[in-house]
């Protein structure tokens, strides 16, 4: 090959390299080939099931047509397959004998979106609220709830279910604490300066608060789901977790943090439901607050109790791994009353 | 018969205009006017559980002329109404969660965008026992202003029996 030949063939092979590489960057930095349309048409589809189940609009159709023609429903009482089977599941008088009397019960939390092969899949918590049941004000917490685990296809008609499974909740015991850490998530490089958030900067950063009660709840991957939301150096500040305690949930690194997830209880458990992020840009990326309800959900003829609830206020910053949280710290929720006792105590 | 044509043509043309002005246009949505009309609901329970900026970070969700409708309270309009509203919430300060949304859909329409979403009111304090409320879903109607997305009305609805005496709380 003469010298020419050979600088001629440089620009062919990198043309026909480029989509290659692009596509591998992509799939590394985790987007696969899902738009931020795309995000947010799944989470209207996510959205619209609870109304679609909850009134049984439609006779049951406005249920059915979420699914594609060839969706099915899975749950512990078997697989529903079809649109007309479907909408007899969209009628399912499912409190009481009957729907909900105020047409609201399914409260979907913590939901996360991944693109796959099919198209995406994607994970929810839902909790079921009795809402003004029996003529009684106010509300409470069913024992049912869990999480669903989706698949997701683009059809004409825009992206609807191809398989949804309800899983309810179910406490494993916790893990045993390993005696050596395993590899955790790589090393985190520096943050990227951030000019302005775009919408995908948004859901990335949504997804990372979601991402954080799995790998709370579920111990996943020997804590490294939960370490890893966290930049290489993020940090965790919360207060003790009992009155007399005096300890309070100090963490920094991902080492540390991961020690926190540890005790997950497995792939079936849910308790962090968390809604309401407000995310603004900040000077390091971005900054947030997110609303937090533990829930216990009742088993084995136990009622369902909220453990605390609060909210977290969070500094985000982009790192060569996407977005990460830098610092959490977590509040319990105290009303003004409260404070002003607390400060008049001088506590 | 050309002749004819043409000012088929042209009529067709002339019909076509005239029809599409007739019905409402509607502007379809992007993914970041999705998200600003996300945070905007979300800012709404954070301005009324903490009634920052002396109410006005919840008022400054509505348009100057925005409304609520609620089942114990009529109808609040304008930000100074709405911004006492928030005011007068005993509980509120920075560190208070209560309204906890959930289902959030959102569709382009005439005026800007339409949406609902859930909301259970949980009252959460430190080491006490926590309990719903309330609860129920809103129905909103959002406009773009200079100012960004905003809500032009929020209707609360279906929240169950009322408490008797009437809960000093914000739907």
């Amino acid at each position: 090959m003469t010298g020419r030949r050979f600088w001629l063939l440089i620009p062919v092979v990198a043309v026909l390299l480029a989509p290659a590489l692009i596509k591998g960057q992509a799939k590394k930095a985790g987007h696969g080939t899902l738009s931020a349309q795309d995000r947010i048409d799944i989470q209207m589809l996510v959205s619209k099931y609870a109304y679609a189940f909850d009134t049984g609009a439609d006779n049951g159709y406005m249920y059915a047509d979420l699914f594609a023609p060839d969706g099915e429903f899975v749950s512990e009482n078997g697989t529903t397959k079809g649109r007309d089977a479907l909408a007899g599941l969209g009628r399912l008088p499912f409190i009481d004998g009957h729907k909900p009397t105020y047409g609201i019960a399914h409260f979907v939390m913590n939901h996360v979106i991944e693109p796959s092969p099919q198209g995406a899949t994607g994970k929810a918590y839902m909790i079921l609220v009795r809402i003004g049941e029996n003529n009684q004000p106010g509300g409470e917490f069913s024992n049912i709830g869990g999480h669903y685990e989706d698949v997701y296809a683009k059809t004409p008609q825009g992206w609807r279910f191809k398989r949804r499974e309800f899983i309810p909740v179910k406490a494993n015991p916790p893990q045993e604490a390993a005696t050596a850490a395993p590899p955790g998530p790589p090393k985190a490089e520096p943050a990227v300066k951030v000019a302005q958030l775009t919408a995908q900067d948004y859901l990335d950063i949504r997804a990372l608060a979601s991402n954080y009660a799995y790998g709370l709840d579920t111990g996943a991957d020997h804590g490294n789901l939960y370490a890893g939301v966290f930049a290489t150096d993020g940090e965790f500040h919360g207060p003790p977790a009992t009155p007399d305690s005096k300890t309070p949930f100090d963490a920094k690194g991902r080492d540390l943090l991961r020690t926190f997830a540890v005790g997950g209880r497995g792939s079936a458990y849910v308790r962090h439901f968390v809604t309401n992020h407000l995310i603004e840009p900040a000077p390091e990326g971005a900054k947030g607050k997110v609303y937090l309800l533990v829930l216990d959900i009742g088993q084995d003829g136990k009622a369902t109790s909220v453990n605390m609830g609060g909210h977290y206020e969070d500094t985000y910053v982009k790192t060569s791994e996407g977005w990460k949280i830098k610092t959490r710290h977590f509040f319990r929720s105290k009303s003004a009353q409260t404070i002003q006792a607390e400060a008049a105590a001088g506590k | 018969m050309r002749k004819l044509l043409t000012a088929a043509a042209i009529g067709a043309v002339a019909l076509a205009s005239t029809g599409g002005a007739q019905s409402p246009k509607i502007q379809p949505l992007t993914p970041m006017d999705y998200i600003e009309i996300q945070q905007l609901a979300i800012r709404y329970s954070y301005g009324l559980d903490t009634a920052t900026d002396n109410g006005y970070m919840y008022a400054d969700v509505f348009t100057p002329d925005g409304e609520f409708v609620g089942r114990t309270v009529p109808l609040t309009q304008g930000r100074e109404a709405l911004a006492r509203v928030a005011r007068s919430v005993r509980k509120a300060n920075p560190m208070y969660v209560r309204h906890f949304i959930a289902n959030h859909v959102i569709e382009p329409s005439p005026e800007g965008a339409t949406g609902k979403v859930y909301v259970m009111v949980v009252d959460c304090e430190e080491w006490q026992p926590s309990s719903i409320n309330i609860g129920g879903h809103y129905e909103d109607t959002y406009v773009r202003t200079p100012n960004g997305w905003r809500i032009k009305r929020r209707d609360a609805r279906n929240f169950g029996p009322p408490r008797v005496p009437p809960a000093a709380s914000r739907q």
